[in-house]
């Protein structure tokens, strides 16, 4: 929870406003390799499956990997 | 602003017409029937009217002319005006400062009537000080141009309002359509539609495509120029310099996804004159040039 | 050969679509609505000396006219193998019965004990649905069903995304809900009691695992988006491996016998028995990706989580990827992850009879499962693909992970293998 904390302050300091791009600047991050969650494809979901599956942790990029008996 | 509007039956469905921008405006339908019908026609016409109203400068009554009037104090705006200025400032940075909405003012000194009038170097560059996209104020919901300058959204205005129409279609017919302002059209249907394409004439046969979704727009006009000791002066302008662009295509077409974006393509790759077509190369589109 | 992409003479295209989408209120469209976007990928899974999976996967997406977009994806799992069934490395030879109780089997002196009876196949299905509520608020929903040879589950989520700031923040909200119920081979072994003895409670258990995820992505300039998620999962319910078991030894290395401690005697070393863990666990996961697009269009990819768990566990992973785009559409993808994990507090490697009797005695947890010790993971991998101008693409990738820890059994090495190809149709 500290590390949270410590970034949301870090951003607060820093400002929102002026951050981000106007509508017709989106061309690079419009690429599909820039979308978090998209960009790697079903990659994410395999690595979420077999991580979940082999160490302690789970969760985060998205819900834990769960719907498997294999942990 | 309104006018008329005439619908007509044709082999696979309907077509209407009206006039609007001093250009005839078709609008095809197939699947559907004349009320419908009637009811996307008048919606297009109304759409195309409303732009040209808001936005023409051929007219004392709008924000465009209010603008001027404003005499170098701050205008309020509304959100429609204010991303037709994001848009213009897009294209302005995309082209290096070649496409200029303050540019018009250079027609008093160029008018492209075939004659042989070409102004002299003191006319035009006393009329460079009026020009530059990067001497217009703005804050948001306000504009303030300098004292002098000009607005002409012309060069964006046409397919815009292609485009807008085909999107308030879209909330009341399912249908098959067509829209063609004056040869910048727009096509969304399930089967295609057959696009004469002006710049594909070989032996005085114009050239056809199938379309079914998408845009095509064409920008110049073959017919503007000045002619003085056997040299062609195009009517294309180059705003930071005011003489026209040399050894460019006489008019380019560009397909895209939508008439706006076809359009600007265009433009932008007149504006390249010779360039053209290396331009027009990179940006992944199909198009079609006049030369001669 | 110029392998390098080289840049065209200023292509403005993709920036004038996107203006044109600004101008006229819309936003940006993929080429490819209209269509439904299949992926179908195969992933081969091996590690050394135990298990091997092959799993293939077939997504198909759709984003229709109005916005709304449906995922659909099948999964098919296939396992076959061994795998570590808890029980320390000792310097004699132990002795096990097969999860059904019916088989017995013995590991030897230094040997990992890995049971081989391990082979199931998993079939899962889910669908995810998201709608605009007006132009800035995106619902989603979904559920997903999971079947095993003895484990079924059930799960649903609902959210919201909201664009703020000209869309350069989105801020996401998602509940999850899911519902488990695991039918042991042979039925649920009786927690702590002593695996010779083949004591069982019931056919059946069951937990439920509430998530919640707080979802904050900003776009941080041209070539730079990040990505900061908290998520929150709360498990109740039977959370023990039926299958595995904690070895009990005189703490100099050796298994005592069953026998000693009153149970049945099937062999040398068998005094083992059945791990209980707690029957809620509360996770915590702050996990933070950073994307950013450099000048030649490669894209730098970082992701980082930390994560802990009222079970004591805590861990830091880091995955790092490095997208080389090269000419043509293709590219090329270095990638390493790095993953670090302390043992959960009921972590033994082996109990004592003394540590038996007090774990025995106020009920309290353990388990030998080294997933839950002291563990250490470095995968490296390399993804090479393409990208044709019609939107198909496919993709290979292939990775070494190794696993390490305190104990040999942690000891697991592994290669992935995958193909994918997508199309739209």
């Amino acid at each position: 929870m500290r590390v949270l904390t410590v970034l949301g302050c870090l951003l607060l300091v820093s400002g929102c406003q002026n951050l981000g791009v106007n509508p017709w600047e989106r061309e690079v991050l419009a690429r599909e390799a820039m979308i978090p969650g998209v960009a790697d494809g079903l990659d994410d979901a395999f690595d979420d499956h077999i991580y979940f599956s082999k160490e302690g942790s789970s969760g985060g990029r998205g819900f834990g990997g769960g719907g498997c008996g294999c942990n | 602003m309104s006018g008329e509007t005439r619908l007509t039956r044709t082999s696979d469905g309907w077509l209407g017409r009206f006039t609007a921008m001093a250009s005839p405006c078709e609008v095809q339908l197939r699947d559907v029937g004349r009320a419908a019908a009637e009811q996307v026609l008048k919606q297009v016409a109304t759409e195309a009217w409303r732009v040209e109203q808001r936005f023409s400068r051929y007219r004392d009554d709008n924000i465009v002319a209010a603008l001027q009037r404003a005499n170098g104090e701050w205008l309020a705006v509304d959100e429609e005006f204010d991303r037709l200025l994001d848009y213009a400032e897009t294209c302005w940075q995309l082209s290096d400062g070649r496409f200029d909405v303050t540019s018009g003012v250079l027609r008093r000194a160029w008018r492209f009537d075939g004659s042989d009038r070409i102004p002299t170097a003191d006319q035009v560059a006393a009329l460079l000080p009026l020009i530059g996209w990067d001497r217009v104020e703005r804050r948001p919901g306000q504009v303030r141009l300098p004292v002098g300058m000009e607005l002409d959204l012309g060069g964006i205005g046409k397919e815009y309002a292609v485009d807008r129409a085909l999107l308030l279609a879209r909330e009341h017919t399912d249908a098959d359509l067509l829209l063609n302002f004056g040869g910048d059209l727009v096509a969304d249907g399930k089967a295609p539609w057959q696009i004469g394409i002006e710049n594909l004439q070989q032996n005085g046969v114009a050239g056809q495509i199938p379309l079914a979704r998408g845009a095509v727009a064409t920008s110049g006009d073959s017919r503007r120029f000045l002619l003085r000791d056997g040299k062609r002066y195009s009517h294309i302008l180059d705003p930071r310099s005011g003489w026209p662009v040399q050894g460019g295509p006489h008019s380019v077409t560009v397909a895209a996804a939508r008439c706006t974006e076809a359009g600007m393509l265009a433009t932008l790759a007149l504006l390249q004159g010779a360039g053209a077509e290396p331009f027009l190369r990179a940006q992944g589109v199909r198009y079609w040039c006049l030369w001669e | 050969m110029q392998l390098k992409k080289r840049h065209q003479p200023g292509p403005v295209s993709t920036s004038l679509a996107l203006a044109t989408c600004a101008l006229l209120g819309v936003p940006a469209m993929a080429e490819e609505a209209d269509k439904w976007q299949v992926d179908g990928s195969m992933l081969l899974y091996s590690e050394t000396d135990r298990v091997s999976a092959i799993e293939p996967v077939i997504k198909a997406s759709r984003t229709f006219k109005n916005e709304s977009k449906l995922d659909l994806k099948l999964t098919v799992d296939s396992l076959t193998g061994s795998s570590h069934n808890g029980a320390a490395v000792t310097n004699g030879p132990q002795t096990f019965t097969s999860p059904s109780g019916n088989k017995v089997y013995q590991t030897n002196a230094g040997d990992v004990p890995l049971d081989d009876s391990f082979l199931d196949t998993r079939v899962a299905l889910s669908g995810q649905y998201s709608w605009l509520l007006n132009r800035t608020l995106r619902a989603t929903s979904g559920i997903n069903f999971s079947n095993e040879y003895d484990f079924f589950s059930v799960g649903a989520n609902a959210g919201l995304n909201w664009d703020l700031n000209q869309r350069n923040t989105t801020l996401s909200f998602l509940l999850g809900l899911e519902s488990d119920t695991i039918e042991p081979v042979g039925g649920v072994p009786e927690a702590l009691s002593l695996q010779p003895d083949q004591l069982r409670t019931d056919t059946s258990e069951s937990r439920t695992v509430t998530d919640v995820l707080l979802g904050w992505t900003q776009v941080m300039n041209r070539r730079w988006i990040m990505q900061l998620n908290y998520n929150l999962s709360l498990a109740s319910g039977y959370m023990t491996d039926p299958y595995k078991v904690v070895t009990l030894t005189d703490g100099a290395g050796t298994a005592l016998e069953s026998e000693d401690f009153g149970g049945a005697d099937i062999g040398v070393g068998d005094a083992q028995i059945f791990e209980q863990r707690p029957d809620s666990r509360t996770r915590h996961a702050l996990y933070w990706e950073n994307r950013y697009s450099r000048d030649n269009d490669d894209v730098i990819a970082i992701g980082y989580r930390f994560m802990t768990d009222d079970w004591g566990i805590s861990s830091h992973t880091l995955d790092a990827k490095y997208r080389w785009q090269l000419d043509r559409g293709w590219f090329l993808q270095p990638h390493v992850r790095y993953y670090i994990q302390n043992e959960a507090d009921f972590w033994y490697e082996s109990l004592t009879a003394a540590e038996y009797t007090t774990v025995l005695a106020s009920n309290d947890y353990a388990s030998g499962d080294y997933r839950l010790g002291k563990l250490t993971d470095l995968t490296v991998g390399l993804k090479v693909g393409r990208e044709l101008p019609s939107g198909r693409k496919w993709d290979a990738r292939l990775e070494f992970m190794q696993q390490s820890g305190d104990t040999d059994a942690a000891d697991v090495s592994a290669v992935i293998g995958q193909v994918g190809y997508r199309f739209y149709w």
